[in-house]
């Protein structure tokens, strides 16, 4: 089989979520409920299809509740889709945040293999790297120190010091540019830039334009599940403007905009 | 350089304190010596498009699977008893407790247990071994919920969670039965062969405990009430399992009720093996119909456990 040139390739992908308009988790719930249908359907994806090169970085922008970190978990194999395929070029790893599941009690140490594990790493390599990944995150004073001590912002020096280190092909990255000082996020910049000169993949859920423009060679916008338009990170800027734009007027003239409620109802 | 104002003092967890400078603000100086330190990556090679697979119980490789249940099972043994100041003590000492207050009110006030040989080991035997499986089943309980963060944001095979408290429980569990050992040695009949025998059982215990413990830990997703239930159901399975009495003391009529219960005749064998090998046999007492159908409710549990978990681990992230 040729080696291809796509390393992310989603066809098709569909979704939809079960939201309940009463949450019934309780069997008084259901009893008081009784078999009345407590939930809807809520469609966050309609037959999203896009293909990522390799060693493309790759944007997806949306407004809030358009289904991007939705679609991101999908590809990262957290949730299931509905329909549709998708198959991806090499390993993997999803940085939907930075530092889950990282234990407070434990020091640096701990963590650092079990993240690394869980991120795909053998735990055999993940001893190996420990101290370049230690060095990295700028924290080697303070690795004994239980990570219940760490400020947030050490804690996400850690966990990104961890996602860039365990080698994965494919880099799934949701926001988290937005988090730390602006040191941090100097670092992240010129750690993307290497990991792209290294002939890496990834793709970037993002809220902020500067971002695409500077880190990805092409991007997507999503809208309201669909795709609405694939292609370079000024087109993509030029039609998220527009977008909002045309939701200010829509509001003005009496159109609600969706609003999507989750978690429990008091 | 810049100066440093702002210290911690912190005790790190090798129990050595130190004084460490606060992270300010950095100079250029800094800057420029951290970008030098690049790190070495490999270059990414091509490789094939693969078909992701969407989350499942197991996920991905067995050797994967393996690595991440020891992981979790050492970290959790260690952290269980981490922040108590008699630290692993407490493992012992909650079930001796327990047992010394049975053994106080059933030997001297009611001076029931006077008439049953070598009462007091059995009490412990059956404590220590309840004690795994209602402590195992009872934390796995809310495992998955608990574990929340993990099983929406990373890539994780999902029965690992429950799973791996069983594999810690199970450690505390074993040193407990070491325990108990020792006790029989000084109280009791002595060593028997036989006690090479409990292995096997201990695995048997254990495979019902997992079985237990997953289906709980996926059912508790969606209905919470569980955590209630169970919590009545493992007081009932207490005095419902021959612990406080020997299998044969119960009357007939109830013996295959009790011994339904597929912890009973789990207890009931350890008893022989470990403490009285002339005891009468399990099979002996019950009759075989009624041992066989709790084998059959046993490996029930555990299968529809499996087979229930394995169904919605692909869900579980939505449902949580």
């Amino acid at each position: 089989m040729a080696r291809s040139r796509v390393a992310i390739d989603v066809q098709g992908v569909s979704k939809s979520f079960v939201l309940p308009t009463k949450r019934v988790d309780t069997l008084r719930d259901r009893l008081v409920a009784g078999l009345k249908p407590t939930s809807e359907k809520l469609e966050v994806l309609r037959d999203v299809s896009f293909s990522v090169n390799r060693g493309e970085f790759f944007g997806i922008a949306g407004r809030n509740g358009s289904g991007k970190s939705t679609l991101l978990k999908i590809i990262a194999g957290i949730y299931r889709a509905d329909k549709g395929r998708i198959r991806a070029a090499g390993r993997l790893a999803p940085i939907i945040e930075l530092g889950v599941g990282f234990n407070n009690e434990l020091p640096a140490y701990d963590n650092v293999i079990m993240n690394a594990v869980i991120m795909g790493l053998d735990p055999v390599e993940a001893r190996q790297r420990y101290p370049e990944i230690m060095e990295f995150s700028e924290l080697g004073e303070f690795e004994h120190m239980q990570l219940k001590n760490y400020s947030s912002g050490m804690r996400a020096r850690l966990g990104f010091s961890i996602m860039v280190h365990v080698d994965a092909d494919l880099l799934l990255f949701d926001e988290v540019l937005a988090v730390g000082d602006g040191n941090f996020q100097e670092k992240c910049g010129e750690t993307f830039q290497q990991l792209r000169e290294s002939g890496r993949t990834g793709i970037l859920v993002t809220h902020s334009m500067a971002a695409l423009n500077q880190h990805c060679e092409r991007a997507m916008l999503l809208e309201d599940g669909r795709v609405h338009t694939i292609g370079t990170p000024d087109e993509v800027a030029h039609e998220y403007a527009h977008l909002k734009s045309r939701t200010l007027i829509a509001e003005e003239e009496g159109e609600p905009e969706r609003v999507m409620v989750t978690g429990a109802t008091p | 350089m810049s100066e440093q104002s702002a210290y911690w003092v912190v005790t790190g967890t090798d129990g050595v304190t130190r004084t460490l400078p606060m992270p300010g603000p950095e100079s250029s100086a800094d800057r420029d010596k951290v970008r030098k330190r690049r790190p070495r990556w490999r270059r990414a090679q091509p490789q094939d498009l693969r078909d992701i697979e969407g989350p499942s119980a197991f996920g991905g490789s067995p050797k994967r699977f393996f690595d991440l249940l020891r992981l979790t099972s050492m970290q959790q043994y260690r952290l269980q008893y981490r922040t108590s100041l008699l630290g692993y003590v407490w493992a012992v000492l909650r079930p001796l407790s327990l047992f010394a207050v049975l053994y106080f009110v059933f030997s001297q006030v009611i001076r029931y247990g006077d008439s049953i040989p070598n009462f007091a080991l059995i009490l412990l035997l059956g404590i220590m071994l309840y004690q795994f499986f209602a402590d195992a089943t009872g934390t796995a309980l809310s495992a998955l919920v608990r574990g929340e963060p993990v099983v929406r944001k990373m890539h994780f095979p999902r029965i690992v969670i429950p799973l791996s408290v069983v594999v810690s429980a199970a450690m505390t569990a074993a040193v407990n039965l070491g325990v108990t050992l020792g006790f029989v040695v000084v109280f009791g009949a002595g060593f028997q062969w036989t006690w090479f025998l409990m292995p096997l059982l201990f695995v048997v215990l254990a495979a019902l405990t997992a079985g237990v413990a997953i289906l709980l830990s996926v059912m508790f997703v969606s209905i919470r009430d569980v955590g209630q239930i169970w919590n009545v159901i493992t007081r009932v399975l207490f005095y419902a399992s021959p612990i406080l009495y020997p299998l044969e003391r119960v009357p007939e009529q109830f013996q295959s009720i009790v011994a339904l219960n597929p912890l009973a005749p789990i207890i009931a064998q350890a008893r022989i093996w470990v403490i009285d090998p002339s005891a009468p046999g399990v099979i002996e007492t019950v009759g075989l119909p009624t041992f066989l159908g709790s084998v059959a409710i046993g490996v029930a549990i555990c299968g529809l456990g499996l087979w229930l978990f394995v169904r919605q681990a692909p869900r579980v992230a939505e449902l949580l």
